[in-house]
């Protein structure tokens, strides 16, 4: 499954239950974001009681809005109860050092490597 | 008749405005076109580059990083908000602080509420200000704005901003200005 616009790409990987991100996600508010946005929920409803993993290290640029939904998704997830998150960023990335950070914040349970 | 409305919020600087800078306005009626505010903060980011590296260091990325982000979020604002008019953008390196400003114009009911969230932004903590604004988010779903975009500048990326409002006729000429110091 995957979603993929002009200079972006979310997919996931159903073996590892990974949703890996490339390129650059500028899209306009929560509407736009909505396809990732359902490609992600049904990853985390999936998992339940078990772990999924957010990729994001080939993500060169995240707007607010985007930023915003991963952090509402984090929230979810937390309020889930049982979800092992884990979110890989890069340190080579300037945006995942300055905002992923926040992540375990709102969900301090959250495992975040940023490598 | 309600009052004009003018008034300078927080770190506004008139070096915002003055001066010699990086100046690129946005022709009206191409300023609702989207994509323009990704294009415009990578070329920003990308002006600055060589001259970052010379004087910023060690800082020289997250410089170029909060031009990035900032100038995207700040232009992004103004095609959401404005009514198609033009948008103008001013940035300059000065000494060891990076100034970017975004100026457009918005209709009065839209300029007053931008004007009561910048000013508890300007009041409040911006990290306490995030976390309530996501929490509340989550809280009520999908909503017109994140408003998480001005905030996150500021928790983010070290940077503080500022705002100037002036009535002009029916619309208000809305300022919003960011400005980072490096070191």
């Amino acid at each position: 499954m995957e979603v993929i616009g002009g200079d972006y790409r979310v997919g996931v990987d159903a073996e590892t239950q990974t949703a890996s991100f490339s390129g650059t996600l500028r899209l306009n508010g929560a509407d736009e974001y909505a396809p990732i946005q359902e490609l992600l929920d049904e990853l985390l409803s999936n998992n339940q009681d078990g772990g999924c993993t957010w990729d994001l290290r080939e993500l060169q640029f995240l707007n607010s809005s985007g930023i915003n939904m991963l952090y509402q998704l984090v929230i979810k997830a937390r309020r889930m109860g049982n979800v092992k998150m884990r979110v890989i960023g890069s340190k080579e990335v300037a945006w995942q050092g300055k905002s992923l950070g926040n992540m375990t914040r709102f969900m301090p349970g959250l495992e975040l490597s940023v490598e | 008749m309600s009052a004009a409305l003018n008034a300078t919020i927080g770190d506004w600087s008139a070096e915002a405005e003055n001066g010699a800078a990086l100046q690129i306005a946005i022709h009206k009626g191409w300023s609702r076109r989207w994509s323009y505010a990704g294009r415009l903060a990578d070329y920003v980011a990308g002006y600055f580059k060589t001259e970052l590296e010379a004087t910023a260091g060690d800082h020289a990325a997250d410089a170029a990083a909060f031009l990035t982000y900032a100038v995207n979020e700040m232009v992004e604002n103004a095609v959401k908000f404005g009514q198609g008019e033009e948008i103008q953008l001013r940035a300059l390196l000065e000494g060891d602080q990076l100034l970017v400003s975004v100026s457009s114009c918005a209709p009065e009911d839209i300029a007053k509420r931008y004007q009561s969230v910048v000013e508890e932004i300007a009041a409040g903590d911006p990290l306490m200000l995030l976390m309530e604004r996501v929490e509340r988010n989550a809280a009520e779903g999908p909503s017109a704005g994140s408003g998480l975009g001005l905030l996150s500048i500021m928790t983010d990326y070290g940077a503080s901003l500022g705002w100037r409002f002036q009535q002009r006729d029916e619309a208000v000429a809305i300022s919003t200005m960011a400005r980072l110091k490096i070191n």
